[in-house]
């Protein structure tokens, strides 16, 4: 996962040698700077951060209004202090606002590089999973009554949540600007996810009152919701269709139709035409006629110790081998519409 | 699971929107459960049983027709299907299924 640093200081000039030195020595880290608290306040609202990096004297609001504001807001957000401020104590007061760092002025860029290093760690120090449904991992989180904070990426598009959980009780969450219920329900609804979890959790307070599976229902439900055809979408497939050239293969179509419609993040594993499996399918066509199901749109197959897979029972019979991160759902409707 | 409590919760899988019929089918073909919200006589398990034959070994299948969804699932020595209409809310149902069975 590449991590988003905020540095924050009134010194321009240190600004830009940290940013530059960061980032050149760290391929994974991207780092914004602001000169003022108050930026850095819109820059947290982005969502992206991962790691803020604070001095405490500046003009205006200081540095520890801004841990204060951090601590209560942003839980999640580790801060490291860095200050040349002269006065006894000033590293315990920090901690006491809720930094989990601290480095003295001047210093080395190895010395804060090792620091965010070891501060970065802690956020996946309970493992980092990748392709997991997220109701099935919230499930055997609350099965072993596990305390911890979880980071979700959103591996499509990219937005990052936190779920904060408490002996497997869901306390909180937050996605960008949002918390609590509203948070955890489109973090709940996300496909293809990488999971970071952290072994403790800051919170103690619950923010969210409903039970882990009534809120793992609601997302299906909103998922389901979102995922209906919507008019402009379905015009632009069939635009698509139209525009494709009747010399161009059904294979080439097919491709080209879910290149446009997954944005070219996902694609089948494998896709061929198949005319051996044209006896089943009349099978299929005669069973509908029998039921009054209508013609046959689409076969979605999944078999033991194999990849599953989708049939397009066209004039050539489309089959499309499926794997782990397929959209299904997404899948299935554009291929029926 | 008892039968009763099994029943139960496939009644609440058929009051979820757009689910119209729920059957609990051996592997050999006999009924266990027959659930319906629907009036359509042709959705009967029987007439479903020649889809489970041509479909055989199937962890899962979902079936897209123009009027209905049918859902495949084979759970231990037995397969759960499920017809619904073409925009019922699968992955709550899913899920709902995963639940249940898994339990």
């Amino acid at each position: 996962m590449s991590n988003t640093i905020l540095i924050v200081d009134d010194d321009q000039d240190l600004l830009l040698i940290l940013k530059e030195s960061l980032e050149s020595s760290n391929d994974n880290y991207k780092v914004l700077i602001s000169g003022s608290v108050n930026n850095a306040l819109s820059k947290l609202q982005s969502g992206s951060v991962s790691l803020l990096i604070t001095d405490l004297r500046m003009p205006g609001i200081d540095g520890f209004a801004l841990l204060t504001y951090v601590s209560q807001n942003y839980p999640d957000l580790p801060v490291i202090v860095m200050t040349a401020y002269p006065y006894k104590d000033v590293d315990r007061m920090s901690f006491e606002k809720g930094a989990i760092g601290f480095i003295k002025k001047p210093f080395r860029i190895e010395e804060l590089d090792a620091l965010i290093k070891k501060i970065l760690k802690k956020q996946s120090e309970g493992g980092i999973i990748h392709g997991i449904s997220i109701p099935l991992f919230l499930q055997m989180i609350e099965m072993e009554q596990k305390t911890c904070t979880v980071r979700i990426l959103n591996r499509t598009n990219k937005k990052k949540g936190v779920l904060f959980f408490k002996n497997g009780e869901l306390l909180d969450a937050r996605l960008n600007s949002l918390t609590g219920l509203e948070a955890a329900q489109q973090i709940v609804s996300w496909d293809d996810v990488s999971i970071f979890i952290e072994n403790s959790c800051k919170l103690n307070k619950k923010n969210i009152d409903v039970s882990l599976n009534a809120l793992i229902l609601e997302a299906m439900r909103v998922k389901d919701e979102n995922s209906r055809p919507e008019e402009a979408k379905s015009s632009e497939l069939s635009k698509l269709g139209v525009a494709t050239p009747e010399e161009v293969s059904v294979l080439t179509s097919y491709k080209s139709k879910l290149k446009s419609a997954f944005a070219g993040k996902w694609l089948p594993k494998a896709l061929y035409v198949d005319n051996s499996l044209a006896s089943m399918i009349k099978r299929i066509k005669d069973a509908s006629i029998h039921l009054n199901l209508g013609e046959p749109k689409v076969i979605y197959l999944e078999k033991k110790a194999e990849d599953p897979i989708a049939i397009i029972p066209d004039k050539d019979i489309v089959v499309m081998k499926l794997d782990s991160a397929c959209p299904r759902d997404k899948l299935l409707r554009i291929l029926s519409e | 699971m008892k039968p009763e409590k099994l029943k139960n919760y496939l009644m609440e899988i058929l009051n979820i929107e757009g689910v119209e019929a729920i059957f609990l089918v051996s592997k050999e073909g006999k009924v266990l459960v027959s659930l319906t919200s629907s009036k359509d006589e042709n959705l009967n398990p029987t007439s479903l049983l020649q889809l489970l034959d041509l479909l055989n070994n199937i962890k899962e299948a979902e079936l897209i027709f123009e009027k209905k969804r049918i859902c495949m699932k084979s759970i231990n020595n037995n397969y759960l299907i499920l017809i619904a209409n073409p925009h019922a809310p699968m992955a709550t149902i899913r899920l709902r299924c995963d639940t249940i069975f898994s339990t």
